[in-house]
């Protein structure tokens, strides 16, 4: 029990290089399945610890707080540390047939140990108490995941990774300079220390501007990170051109990592007065997140490739997972931790079908759709679903995050931002609505595809997501609580 | 359209037992609801005047009503 | 896990299997529906009321059984199986599965404790019931089953509306009489009234029903305006309001049923006019009046769904449901025939079946509250079954001399019909059964409903009486065949306000407005023709919002948002002069 957080991190660091040694596909997917599936345990331990005896704090080698690195977990990342094992946990048992499709034999084991990096670095930057420590995973979960874009199919992948790795290293090198300023201003890199250090500081002091400057290069490499509307555009390309495993494992974990660490920047180290009321971060991020909602949504109505549709369709989800952070108040924190969970299972599961439909049709244009409401029954309910999700539709998940969204922005009055979330959701069900009439109401593609429904082993994982989606529709309890209790953690200004 | 002789004879028969009725109804002890009880006289056959003398007015005024509600049967185009 | 069944409700596990019921094949489909209805049945003997449920700020209470209640989910349950073992034959399984969620959803009302679960089981059947009607194969079924969605929706609406200003008005949400006055109460009403089939939009019930096929209407006549006649008997019993609606509602359906020639119309018709009764019923509000609206909705359930079978199998044989192309059928169709005679005389309240110990409460119910007008009204409507349900239907179906008809088809021979068979003669026989069982035990009903061995409806005056309200009509019946024989034509209705007066009034502004609409229509598709291509070209695949950047450029984005972010969050924390000086 003692020593849980960091085995978090430890194992899939460890399955990493077993997975190389082992060099054989099938083998090495079985040490990775194995890790994520501790990973989850470990995860649920935590979190069922966190829930009842308060917040962890983890000496890595027993080096006291200020000195050493410490791993802390509290309600807010023991929630992400969940979505983000839960979707590794899917993904992997996914993979297995997906990836001996996509990628050569001999990249396999590759393929393997860099998904497991990825999964490590992403955990080991929720989990960490130490800034520095947070930078050192996020280039671990970035090089590994430029690396794994760039083994998509077409040749395209390599240049999306290429743009990704150039944007991705500014975002990096902005945060590693925000993160150095407070570093010489305070002194510290302990998460708490310096949180403690930074309320000390007056405002009319001369430290106040390197405060300033700091977190303007934090605001604008999280934004890059997370794809933030005007940001975003490395995203598309990479989403499309990665192979169908890994859009699956990055749309659903690593932009929301990415809102995790602006929210434990904001609230947590400089705190929330500071940022919200002096800055007014709330304000300025509102224009960005509508406008990503808007924009990004009329963009993928306009797309031909489905696997870019959806990707546009998370930058608009990142919008509104932004607007609940903007909000700034209880509930609308909270909807923006909830929609983080909720985006994680409903894009999880439109990648998934689109993974499916690429096993047996090769591609996923539009044109490619026609018909497969009968070819593939499962896979394209599994899609309707889904898209039900992404709309807002009751009794789905996404419902649930958009009803507390609108209830945040009614309880301060902003009727005009209710309206655009209304819009967004319209503008969700024109695109979804594109492929869903595609795949009913047209007749069969000319050219005849293959087998009629995908494997087992891609609908299994695929449809246990469909059903978190309709389950935590309907049952809210558990992410409402849970999203609640950490928004109500962050605004306290603490980690405690 | 002529009657035919079966009909002929069940409308016989109907009239017969309306008149059937109305005998055993005042061999019967009065039983109009509305009233106290204390109207014995004039209850003999209240049901069957309520009964026929309604049913014709309804009948004359849906056969009235027939002429202003009748239309050709593709009237919205169908 | 074990299941709890105390506390499961009957009316959601039914639609669960019901949207499973499409997938699963034939045998275990036909397993399913033979099977579930009667488990239920024993179910809802261990019912208990279950705790609220909390979702996203509300109470909802799925479950808070009240003896009504639990009288009609037994009625609905009992019809739905009856129903589907008739529509095992040839319904599409979308049309069986939407059958079950659309009793699951009447079923769910029936049981469920608050106005939120209420609504949404409410929109569940009207969903599913237009499904059903959607499914029926009919040349008209598309546009009616559309027509048919759309009252029912806007009837949802104002349900929705009154809902939510009972709500906001702070009153809680428990199903129960509704004591609250003011618009939330009226709008309420309106939207259950509109399911009930009140008038002005009365016109639903014959234009839709008729539009599904033979099973799906039967279906269809047992749910939706019982399920509004519950609603009423719960909430607003004694609404003085109720009295002239009903007597409104209970003319209409003679006046049209009369005039109209297709069976199944006479049928739906003859629904409006036996609601109305019940609605009547609940105006006046004694107790004899509500447990005979209670106990005359089951049996009008029961006794509806025989004839509605019987015309549904003869619209399977021949063809048709039309009266000029039917009649002396009873040759060729002896049980059905039979079984409609008992359905029939059930309708007409003949003694020993079930009108007779239902429909006379109602009346009673009036006779105790002094009101003779209302009370002879209803005794005249109860006389007019015959002139619809009661004997016009049996004799144009199957008694009419074909002689008679003024236009046979060649191609549509009644005399090749064959009897019904099989399930649906099992089904047809046990509603003719039912109808004749709630005759001979009303005590056991009464009881339940909590009037013990109060009302005695076997006694030598009501049997008199009885006879002398219905033998006097059946008479004029005979006499008055020759100016009431079936001709084809389209009954004028309240539609004619949407189908024709609205669209005609439509066409004459666009005829006398024809430059102003036409500048407006080209102004208006111009814009829109032109933002759509501004968004195109913004938004689309190579629009500057789309497109895929170079590197370069997308850098130079990063170095100007992280100069603008610098500079806005200086200029919030100083004024702009300190934030020079300090700068150089």
């Amino acid at each position: 029990m003692n020593h849980l957080p960091v085995f978090q991190v430890l194992l899939p660091l460890l399955g990493a290089p077993l997975c190389l040694l082992v060099r054989r596909g099938t083998l090495s997917w079985l040490v990775a399945t194995l890790a994520s599936w501790g990973g989850l345990a470990i995860s649920l331990a935590l979190l069922h610890h966190v829930s009842h005896t308060g917040p962890i704090t983890y000496n890595l080698g027993n080096w006291p707080a200020p000195w050493g690195i410490t791993y802390h977990v509290d309600a807010l990342n023991a929630f992400v540390l969940l979505i983000v094992t839960t979707v590794a946990a899917l993904t992997l048992p996914y993979a297995l047939q997906s990836v001996n499709l996509e990628i050569s034999e001999e990249n396999r084991p590759l393929f393997y140990t860099l998904l497991l990096i990825c999964l490590a670095g992403l955990l080991g930057i929720v989990i960490t108490g130490d800034a520095f420590n947070m930078y050192v995973f996020l280039e671990l979960s970035s090089l590994s995941a430029y690396a794994l874009i760039g083994l998509g199919k077409r040749r395209r992948a390599l240049t999306a990774a290429f743009q990704y790795l150039v944007m991705g290293t500014i975002g990096a090198t902005f945060i590693l300079i925000g993160i150095g300023l407070l570093y010489s201003l305070t002194g510290t890199l302990n998460i708490q220390d310096l949180a403690s250090r930074i309320a000390l500081i007056p405002a009319s002091a001369y430290g106040h501007r390197t405060l300033i400057t700091a977190f303007a290069f934090l605001t604008v490499g999280f934004s890059l990170k997370l794809a933030l509307f005007p940001l975003h555009l490395w995203l598309p390309n990479a989403y499309t051109y990665a192979p169908s495993v890994v859009t699956v494992f990055l749309a659903a974990t690593a932009t929301k990592v990415a809102v995790y660490m602006l929210l434990r920047f904001s609230f947590s180290i400089l705190g929330s007065r500071f940022v919200f009321e002096q800055l007014t971060l709330g304000k300025i991020m509102l224009l960005p997140s509508l406008a990503a909602i808007i924009i990004a949504s009329l963009v993928a109505i306009f797309q031909y490739d489905i696997k870019r549709m959806l990707a546009y369709s998370s930058v608009a989800q990142i919008g509104y997972m932004t607007l609940g952070i903007s909000l700034h108040s209880h509930t609308g924190l909270m909807a923006g931790i909830l929609h983080m969970f909720n985006h994680a299972l409903m894009k999880g599961a439109l990648f998934m079908a689109m993974g499916a439909v690429s096993y047996r049709v090769g591609s996923v244009y539009l044109t490619d759709f026609r018909g497969l409401g009968r070819r593939m029954p499962l896979t394209m309910a599994a899609f309707v679903l889904g898209g039900l999700s992404l709309m807002g539709v009751p009794l789905t998940a996404g419902f649930i995050s958009k009803w507390f969204l609108v209830k945040a922005a009614l309880e301060i009055g902003w009727w005009s931002v209710t309206a655009i979330i209304l819009i967004g959701s319209l503008l969700a069900v024109i695109y979804i609505w594109r492929v869903v009439e595609t795949a009913y109401f047209n007749p069969l593609h000319e050219i005849e595809h293959g087998q009629e429904e995908a494997p087992l082993g891609l609908l299994i994982p695929l449809w246990v997501l469909v059903g978190a989606n309709l389950y935590f529709g309907i049952d809210t309890s558990i992410p409402v609580d849970m999203a609640s209790w950490a928004a109500s953690a962050l605004l306290e200004g603490t980690m405690q | 359209m002529k009657p035919s002789p079966a009909l002929k004879r069940l409308t016989a028969v109907l009239l017969a037992s309306c008149a059937l009725l109305l005998i055993v109804d005042l061999f019967s002890p009065p039983h109009f609801p509305l009233a106290t009880s204390h109207d014995q006289g004039g209850l003999i056959g209240l049901y069957l005047w309520i009964s026929g003398g309604g049913m014709v007015t309804v009948l004359l005024l849906t056969r009235l009503l027939g002429f202003l509600l009748r239309r050709r049967e593709n009237y919205y185009g169908h | 896990m074990a299941i709890d069944l105390h506390h499961l409700p009957p009316g959601l596990v039914l639609i669960v299997c019901g949207g499973l019921l499409s997938f699963l094949r034939l045998r275990l489909r036909q397993l399913t529906v033979a099977l579930l209805p009667p488990l239920l049945l024993v179910q809802l003997c261990v019912l208990e009321p279950t705790a609220p449920t909390h979702w996203l700020g509300q109470t909802l209470i799925w479950l808070n059984p009240s003896a009504t209640g639990l009288l009609f989910a037994a009625i609905f349950l009992i019809a739905l199986w009856a129903g589907s073992l008739f529509a095992l034959k040839d319904a599409r399984p979308c049309e069986l599965a939407a059958a079950f969620i659309y009793a699951g959803g009447s079923i769910g009302i029936s049981l469920c404790g608050d106005w939120i679960s209420l609504f949404i089981f409410w929109e569940i059947m009207a969903l599913a019931s237009t499904l059903i009607i959607w499914n029926g194969g009919q040349p008209d079924s598309q546009q009616a089953g559309l027509r048919y969605l759309l009252v029912h929706l806007a009837g949802g609406v104002l349900l929705l509306i009154g809902i939510a200003g009972l709500a906001l008005s702070g009153n809680h949400l428990v199903f129960g009489h509704l004591s609250v006055q003011g618009w939330p109460y009226w709008l309420v009403l309106a939207g259950i009234l509109v399911n009930a089939g009140a008038p002005p939009l009365s016109f639903w019930v014959a234009d839709a029903y008729p539009q599904a096929s033979a099973s799906g209407m039967v279906f269809l006549s047992a749910f939706t305006t019982k399920t509004a006649v519950f609603v009423l008997i719960t909430a607003f019993d004694g609404e003085q309001l109720l009295i002239p609606v009903g007597l409104y509602m209970a003319f209409y359906g003679i006046v049209y049923a009369l005039l109209e020639t297709d069976v199944r119309r006479i049928l739906a018709y003859s629904i409006i006019n036996q609601v109305g009764f019940m609605v009547t019923a609940v105006g006046i509000g004694t107790q004899a009046a509500l447990i005979g609206a209670t106990t005359h909705a089951g049996a009008h359930i029961f006794y509806k769904m025989v004839l509605l079978m019987g015309a549904g199998e003869v619209l399977r044989q021949t063809g048709t449901s039309r009266a000029t192309h039917l009649g002396a059928l009873w040759r060729t169709m002896p049980w059905t025939t039979a079984c409609v005679v008992i359905g029939a005389a059930a309708s007409m309240g003949l003694p020993f079946t079930s009108s007779f110990v239902t429909k006379s409460l109602i009346l009673q119910g009036a006779a105790e509250q002094h009101l003779p007008v209302v009370w002879i009204l209803l005794l005249l409507c109860s006389a007019a079954v015959v002139f619809n349900a009661g004997i016009r239907f049996p004799w144009l179906t199957f008694f009419q001399p074909t002689s008679l008809n003024p236009s046979p088809q060649q191609d549509i021979s009644p005399e090749r019909a064959s009897d019904i068979a099989g399930l649906s003669r099992l089904a047809i026989t046990a509603g003719a059964a039912l109808c004749l069982l709630v005759g001979w035990f009303p005590q056991t009903l009464y009881s339940w409903l909590g009037a013990h061995n109060q009302y005695h409806p076997y006694v030598l005056p009501h049997l008199i009486e009885q006879m002398q309200v219905l033998l006097p009509a059946t008479l004029l019946f005979f006499v008055s065949l020759r100016w009431f024989q079936p001709q084809p034509a389209l009954l004028l209705d309240t539609d004619w306000v949407f189908r024709r007066l609205l669209y005609t009034l439509w066409l004459w502004t666009g005829h006398t407005l024809k430059n102003q609409v036409q500048l407006i229509v080209t102004i208006s598709s111009r814009s829109l023709i032109r933002s759509f291509q501004f968004l195109f070209r913004t938004h689309g695949p190579r629009g500057v919002l789309a497109r895929s950047w170079p590197t370069g450029s997308l850098a130079l984005w990063v170095a100007f948002l992280l100069a603008s972010y610098v500079a806005v969050y200086n200029l919030k924390t100083q004024t702009l002069w300190k934030f020079i000086q300090n700068a150089f």
